[in-house]
C-alpha cells in the first residue's frame, strides 16, 4: 500500500478509533491502574496501595459470596438458558404452520428493557399481589406461598429465573437462524433412511450447531458476568447479600462507599474472568474442530 | 428471504395428502401442547402487565390476576401529567443520536477494513472484536471520572460517547463482513470513472448496504433504549432521565399504585414491540447476525 493510501486508510478509521480509544480502551487501562490505589473520587487524594486492594479482596467474605453467586448465574445461563433457548427454537422450526407467530410470542420477553423486566417480576413475586403466590393459592398449595425475593434461601433463584425468562428467547432467535440455515436435503436423505425425529436432531442438527453453540456459550458467559440491572432493581443485592453479584458489588463499593480503587479491583476480576473464559472456549473449540476435521 | 422460505415450507406441508397427516396427528397434538405451555410461560408476566394497566387501583387490589372487570384508561392518561413524557423524549433523543453516530462511524471504519488491501486490517479488526466481550463495569469508574473532567456530568450528551463506543465493535464487524461481499466490479467501474474513496462510500457502499445498516441500527437502538448502568452513574437530575432510570424512579415513588406502574411499563416497552411487529425479519436477523457471523 502506498503512503497516501495508508493515510486514507487511517483517515477513515480515525473517528471510530478515537471514540473507541477514549471510551473503551483508555478506561480499561485506567481501571487497571486505579485498582492499585486508594481513592474516594475526583478532588480527593489518591494514594498507591500496591496489591493492597487485591489482598483485601481475598479476605472479603462478600466478595467470595458475589463470586459464588455470579458462578451460579453463569452455570444456569449455560446449562439451562441455552438448552431452553434451543428447545424453543426446535418448537418454532418444527411447527407446521405459523412459525412467525410462535417466534413472536416467545420473543416478547427479550424485547423488554431489563429494568421493565425487573419491576414486572417484582410484582410477579410479590407476596400478596404476586401472580406466583396467587397461582399456588388457586391450586391449593397455600403452604408453598412465600416472599420469594425477601428470604436468603429463594432470592437468588428467583432472580436467576427472571433472567432465564428474559434471555432464553434471545438465544432461541440465534438457534432458529442457524437451524433454518441447515440444508434441507440432509434431513430428507435421513428420513429416507428411516431416521426418527430424535435421531435427526441428535445426529444432524446438534453436530451442525456446534459452532453456534460455542458462540452462544461465550455470549452467555459474558452476559452473566455483566448481569447487573435485574439484581440492582429486584433486590439491591439483598437480603443480607444473598443475591450480590460481582457487578452489583463493584457498583456498591465504587458508587455507594466511594472506594474507587477497591471497586476497580473487583472490576479487574470481572475483566480477568471474561478474558480467561473466552480464551479457554476459543482454544478448546478450535482444537475440537481440528480433531473432527482430522477424523472426517 | 427467510420469510419467503418459511412460507413455502408451510404451504408445502398444507398441500400434503390428508392420509399422511392424520397418521401423524398424535405427535402433532403433543407438539402443539408443548408449544402452548411454553407460550403461556413466556407471556404470562406480559399479560399480567397489560391487564394490570387497564384496572383501577381498587379493581387491582380486589382482583390482581383475573381479567379486568371494569376497564380504565386513566392509568395511561395519568402518565401524560407526570414526568414520564420527559423520560420518553430523553430516550428518543439518546436513541437517535446513538444510532446515527454508531452507524456513521462504523461505516467509515468498516470501509477501509474491508476494501483496502493491507496487513494492518487483521490486527485492527481484532482490536474492535475484543470490545464485544468487555463488561461495561470494567470501564465504569474511569468513564465517570472522565465525564466529570469533561464537564459533561449530569447531561444526556455525556452518554453518547460510551454508548457509541460500546456499540462500535459489533457494528464495525457486521458492516465490514457485508462490505466484503459487494462485487469488485462496481468498485472498478467507479475507479475508472475517477471516483475517490469518499465518492465510493457515498454512492456505492452506503446505497448497497441497506440490510446491514438497518441490522446495525436495530442492535444499537435496542442497546440505547434499554441501557441502565451508564445512565445511573452519569446522570443525577430526574429531568435528564431516560426511560429505564425514569421507570426505576417511578417504582420508588408509586410502588403503591401498581396499575399506574404497569401502564408506565407498557408504554415504555411499546416502541420496541411495534418496531418488532413492523420489521420482524430485520430485528431477528439483526440479533442473529452478530452471534452467527461472530464465529
Amino acid at each position: 500500500m502506498q503512503r497516501s493510501e495508508r493515510l486514507k486508510w487511517m483517515g477513515f478509521l480515525l473517528p471510530a478509533l478515537a471514540v473507541y480509544a477514549v471510551f473503551l480502551i483508555y478506561p480499561i487501562v485506567q481501571s487497571g491502574v486505579l485498582s492499585f490505589s486508594s481513592w474516594a473520587g475526583p478532588g480527593r487524594p489518591k494514594t498507591s496501595v500496591g496489591f493492597g486492594n487485591y489482598a483485601e479482596l481475598l479476605q472479603d467474605p462478600i466478595f467470595w459470596l458475589s463470586l459464588r453467586n455470579t458462578g451460579a448465574l453463569l452455570l444456569v445461563s449455560v446449562f439451562l438458558q441455552l438448552p431452553v433457548g434451543l428447545g424453543l427454537a426446535l418448537i418454532v422450526t418444527s411447527a407446521r404452520r405459523a412459525k412467525r407467530f410462535w417466534r413472536a410470542v416467545y420473543f416478547l420477553p427479550t424485547l423488554m428493557s431489563t429494568v421493565a423486566v425487573a419491576i414486572l417480576w417484582r410484582f410477579v413475586y410479590s407476596p400478596e399481589y404476586g401472580i406466583i403466590n396467587g397461582f399456588l393459592r388457586w391450586v391449593g398449595l397455600d403452604s408453598w406461598t412465600q416472599g420469594w425475593l425477601g428470604q436468603t434461601g429463594t432470592a437468588l433463584w428467583a432472580v436467576i429465573a427472571a433472567n432465564l425468562w428474559q434471555w432464553a428467547p434471545f438465544y432461541m432467535i440465534i438457534y432458529i437462524a442457524a437451524i433454518l440455515g441447515i440444508d434441507r436435503e440432509i434431513y430428507e436423505a435421513a428420513e429416507m433412511d428411516g431416521a426418527s425425529p430424535f435421531q435427526q436432531f441428535r445426529f444432524i442438527t446438534l453436530p451442525l450447531l456446534v459452532p453456534v453453540l460455542i458462540t452462544t456459550s461465550i455470549l452467555s458467559l459474558a452476559g452473566s458476568i455483566k448481569a447487573f440491572d435485574l439484581v440492582y432493581i429486584m433486590t439491591l443485592g439483598g437480603p443480607s447479600n444473598s443475591t450480590e453479584l460481582l457487578a452489583t458489588y463493584m457498583f456498591r463499593q465504587g458508587f455507594r462507599n466511594y472506594r474507587l480503587g477497591y471497586a476497580s479491583a473487583v472490576a479487574m476480576v470481572m475483566f480477568a474472568i471474561t478474558f480467561v473464559i473466552t480464551v479457554i472456549v476459543l482454544v478448546r473449540s478450535n482444537r475440537s474442530q481440528h480433531a473432527n476435521g482430522g477424523r472426517g | 428471504m427467510t420469510s419467503a422460505t418459511v412460507r413455502t415450507v408451510d404451504q408445502g406441508s398444507a398441500g400434503t395428502p390428508g392420509a399422511r397427516r392424520s397418521g401423524r396427528r398424535r405427535p402433532g397434538l403433543l407438539r402443539l401442547a408443548i408449544a402452548t405451555v411454553a407460550a403461556i410461560l413466556s407471556v404470562f408476566p406480559v399479560v399480567f402487565m397489560l391487564s394490570g394497566a387497564l384496572k383501577t387501583r381498587g379493581g387491582f387490589l380486589e382482583n390482581p390476576f383475573g381479567i379486568p372487570t371494569e376497564i380504565t384508561l386513566a392509568n395511561f392518561t395519568g402518565l401524560i401529567h407526570s414526568e414520564f413524557g420527559k423520560y420518553f423524549l430523553n430516550s428518543i433523543v439518546i436513541a437517535v443520536v446513538t444510532v446515527t453516530g454508531t452507524v456513521t462511524l462504523a461505516v467509515l471504519a468498516a470501509y477501509p477494513l474491508s476494501r483496502f488491501r493491507t496487513r494492518l486490517n487483521t490486527p485492527m479488526m481484532l482490536v474492535f472484536l475484543a470490545g464485544i466481550m468487555i463488561p461495561v463495569h470494567v470501564t465504569l469508574i474511569p468513564i465517570y471520572v472522565l465525564t466529570q473532567q469533561m464537564r459533561m456530568y449530569d447531561s444526556i450528551a455525556g452518554l453518547f460517547g460510551p454508548y457509541i463506543a460500546f456499540n462500535l465493535p459489533i457494528a464495525v464487524f457486521v458492516l465490514a463482513s457485508f462490505f466484503r461481499q459487494i462485487p469488485e466490479s462496481l468498485f472498478d467501474a467507479a475507479k475508472i470513472d475517477g471516483a475517490g474513496h469518499w465518492r465510493i462510500v457515498r454512492s456505492i457502499v452506503v446505497p448497497m448496504s441497506g440490510p446491514a445498516i438497518s441490522t446495525v441500527a436495530v442492535i444499537t437502538y435496542i442497546f440505547a433504549w434499554n441501557e441502565f448502568v451508564f445512565a445511573l452513574v452519569l446522570l443525577s437530575s430526574s429531568t435528564n432521565y431516560p426511560l429505564p432510570l425514569g421507570l426505576n424512579a417511578f417504582y420508588g415513588e408509586f410502588s403503591v399504585d401498581i396499575p399506574g406502574m404497569m401502564a408506565a411499563l407498557t408504554v415504555a416497552t411499546l416502541p420496541s414491540f411495534l418496531f418488532f411487529l413492523a420489521a420482524q425479519e430485520r430485528v431477528v436477523s439483526g440479533l442473529a447476525a452478530g452471534a452467527l457471523r461472530g464465529e
